[in-house]
């Protein structure tokens, strides 16, 4: 069969109920953005057959935002995830991180430098590539001190697999705010937001 | 669910737009992101664009409070409240602290918020420079370099004229130490209240095609002088409905003959406390 194909048998279903299953897991994804570091669950049976090579969290925020007006970066983990966003989503999938306005990571080792993907503009900072990433560990917890808006006093989450290099790199980009990159981390149905506000502390 | 329209009126493919605009707008608060604000059935000016972010937000769980200068019982606020009941399916109340969502026109309830709760601003002219400087350019450009002069000379020409800040509502406020952002016509009494509130506030310019957020626990400060304090209005009367002393009050004209009260703007609140003190 020509690759061009998508073989339909091996791409999983998408959501059940799509009006209701997306608000439900938008309000849950707004909820983490709007609190950074509380973990937020998406329940496991409103996706109960899902194939993309992705966690639950992270396919049910794919079904959630992307369309045709969302290119999407995917690391070279992900060759299923590219059939089934393209099914489902009608997203067009591009090959340069900084085109991007989503991108999914899995291989947290050839992670690009954040630098690489779009940070916006200082007229339009909005137009930014939303990370979202998939973490072997996520749990509340000693690891992470978050700090800024949506946050009381401080909030603490522990994030597996993310080098100290990483969050300096983001230190580094954090002065060119509004500028920035926002980071959405998933695992399994569980799901967390670092939005480019958050001061972290590791 | 509802027969007849898809849930909440929008369709999917507006509100995921609208969703995506709402995260970037609480990952960069006081920042307006703009929208392809749609066609809705009703006018310009009756909260078209804090209804597409309510439609696009609320579920069928959610209990929606709408009012209007802090009324629930007012043309639109009752004409809203119906629009989501009949194509959402959602159940409406009028009581602040029932509320998940409470979308308003021009006030912020007395009744403290609590985390959990969404407000959903309608707003009528969403940049605040924008008598100041008509063009959206200069206006982009001002907000991309955080240069706000113009802003603090307009309120310096207030004291220079007058000998206080005249502005009294619409007060501009400069949201997580960087954004200039004009919190839509609330009186400045309610300013105080965007300060490190537990409760998530969106705002939706429907016209204007802009959405801005103010995330929960976020430094909201009035623009104000070292020497020229920003302060809320006071009364001194009381509600003549509760007798409420630390509320804003709305001037009611009586009779022909000069007769007036003052009453809350809050019409929740008033009632609230009247049923305690029977």
């Amino acid at each position: 069969m020509s690759k061009d194909f998508v073989g339909f048998e091996s791409i999983g279903a998408g959501f059940s109920e799509p009006v209701a299953d997306a608000q439900m897991v938008f309000r849950r994804i707004l909820d983490a953005s709007a609190h950074p570091g509380r973990i937020v669950t998406i329940p496991a049976d409103i996706l109960p057959d899902s194939d993309a090579g992705l966690s639950c969290a992270a396919t049910t925020l794919a079904l959630t935002l992307l369309d045709l007006d969302t290119p999407v970066w995917l690391d070279a983990n992900l060759p299923q995830a590219s059939d089934f966003f393209r099914f489902h989503c009608g997203t067009p999938l591009v090959d340069s991180p900084c085109n991007s306005r989503f991108a999914f990571i899995t291989d947290l080792r050839q992670l690009p430098a954040l630098t690489e993907f779009d940070m916006g503009t200082p007229d339009f900072p909005e137009r930014s590539t939303t990370l979202v990433i998939e973490v072997p560990d996520l749990v509340d917890g000693p690891g992470l001190q978050l700090r800024g808006p949506g946050i009381r006093k401080v909030s603490y989450l522990r994030i597996g697999g993310i080098s100290a290099d990483f969050w300096r790199q983001r230190a580094d980009i954090a002065p060119l705010f509004p500028l920035g990159i926002d980071l959405i981390f998933t695992c399994g149905q569980r799901l967390a937001a670092i939005p480019r506000t958050t001061v972290v502390e590791i | 669910m509802t027969a007849g329209y898809n849930f909440a009126y929008l369709d999917e493919q507006t509100k995921r737009m609208i969703r995506r605009a709402i995260l970037k707008a609480v990952a960069i608060p006081g920042y307006q992101v703009p929208f392809g604000s749609r066609e809705m059935p009703l006018p310009y000016g009756w909260g078209t664009g804090g209804i597409q972010v309510t439609a696009s937000i609320i579920g069928s769980d959610d209990v929606l409070k709408v009012i209007d200068q802090g009324a629930d019982d007012t043309t639109n606020a009752i004409s809203i409240r119906r629009f989501f009941a009949k194509t959402a399916g959602v159940a409406t109340t009028t009581r602040t602290a029932d509320a998940t969502i409470i979308q308003t026109r021009h006030r912020i309830p007395e009744t403290p918020l609590r985390a959990g709760q969404i407000v959903v601003f309608q707003v009528p002219i969403p940049e605040p420079l924008r008598w100041l400087e008509p063009r959206e350019s200069e206006t982009r450009q001002m907000h991309a370099y955080a240069d706000y002069a113009i802003m603090h000379v307009k309120l310096y020409e207030d004291i220079a004229r007058y000998g206080h800040i005249a502005t009294t509502y619409d007060y501009p406020v400069i949201v997580n130490e960087r954004y200039l952002m004009r919190p839509s016509p609330i009186p400045k009494f309610d300013n105080p209240k965007l300060d490190m509130n537990p409760a998530l506030m969106l705002f939706g310019a429907g016209r204007e095609k802009r959405i801005y957020a103010v995330p929960p626990y976020t430094i909201v400060k009035s623009l104000d002088f070292e020497d020229h304090p920003f302060s809320i209005e006071t009364w001194d009367t009381s509600c003549a409905l509760c007798g409420a002393t630390n509320a804003f009050l709305d001037e009611v004209i009586t009779d022909d003959h000069g007769g007036k009260m003052f009453v809350c703007s809050d019409s929740d609140h008033c009632a609230e406390r009247k049923e305690k003190a029977a």
